[in-house]
């Protein structure tokens, strides 16, 4: 059951993010930012969970494969959709707004993971899961600042 | 964490900068932003599926010789694999390989790959606890396959415009 309802939002995230109006990202700058916060969340949940025992995913196997999407798929896409938002906000207080408000909603999710069975946290507080959300998103927007720039150069160098 | 710098840390270190050094020759054959894309690719796939083979619940193998996740097994991750991706496009892409001949040459990497990995388990590098060296066989051909999707994806929107 939790496994399919899961199934349901991560197609549903990934339909939204498709076909949200508004600023679009390059192909490559989605499969790239996509692909580094990926990185960043399995390694976190990775180092939480193997190494120290402060996140316990549930044994069975339909929240396993739950976790296992959220990780690939919904959360990184929550990273990724977030970046232009950020790139048009104004002044610092709103681009600081808006990575508060992903944080705390990536944060929610997670704490949401635990209420329903999928994850445990056991000695990991709420507060480092939202400072960590807050740590992945200021690299992506960091990871989009260089890598970002470079492709769009290179991109426009090959348009013809 | 149970770390302790032994015989498999040398020989992953040791392989790690031999594939650094392996990547120097064809740093430049491919454009700066697909030799990025497919690195980080590289490396997200096999975290993707070690994390979801050694984690609960499946538990079939972990890296090294405890099943902490140690900082020598990221630092594998980061560069046997990547380079091992960027070398096996380099060849698809200079020889314009299609067909009978990308088969053969997919198979031919898929050899290697295994014999490689075998090599890694009388190491220590991998210690299986419930995978067999035979369920790894049609991964490769499969991540090879990807790969190139991949990489084909890239280089059609390295044209594509910016919106």
């Amino acid at each position: 059951m939790i496994l399919v309802c899961y199934l349901i939002v991560n197609i549903a995230c990934v339909l939204a993010f498709f076909a949200w109006p508004g600023k679009r990202l390059h192909a490559l700058e989605i499969l790239t930012y996509w692909l580094f916060g990926s990185l960043l969340i399995q390694n976190y949940y990775a180092f939480l969970h193997i190494n120290f025992k402060l996140i316990v995913i549930n044994e069975a196997l339909g929240p396993a494969l739950a976790h296992f999407m959220n990780r690939t798929v919904m959360q990184p896409l929550i990273v990724v959709g977030v970046l232009p938002y950020y790139a048009a906000s104004g002044t610092i207080g709103r681009k600081a707004a808006v990575l508060a408000c992903c944080a705390g909603l990536l944060t929610g999710l997670e704490w949401l993971a635990d209420w329903v069975g999928i994850l445990e946290h056991k000695g990991w507080d709420g507060w480092l899961t939202a400072a960590f959300w807050l740590v992945a998103l200021g690299l992506t927007v960091l990871c989009r600042r260089t890598f970002g720039r470079k492709l769009i150069r290179e991109v426009k160098r090959n348009e013809f | 964490m149970n770390f302790k710098w032994d015989w498999n840390e040398w020989f992953m270190l040791f392989t790690s900068i031999g594939s650094v050094l392996a990547f120097l020759p064809i740093r430049r054959y491919f454009h700066p932003v697909l030799t990025c894309i497919i690195w980080l690719f590289s490396l997200v796939y096999v975290e993707t599926i070690d994390f979801f083979l050694v984690g609960s619940p499946f538990q079939l193998y972990y890296f090294s010789d405890n099943e902490t996740y140690e900082p020598s097994a990221v630092f594998v991750h980061m560069t046997q694999y990547s380079v091992s991706s960027m070398w096996f496009l380099y060849g698809y892409h200079k020889w314009q390989l299609r067909g009978m001949k990308l088969f053969l040459y997919i198979l031919a990497w898929t050899g290697f790959a295994v014999l490689y990995e075998w090599i890694c388990i009388l190491n220590k590098v991998l210690t299986f606890t419930g995978w067999k060296l035979l369920y790894s066989v049609p991964t490769y051909p499969v991540s090879s396959l990807l790969l190139i999707a991949v990489y084909r994806l890239i280089y059609k929107h390295l044209r594509s415009p910016v919106r």
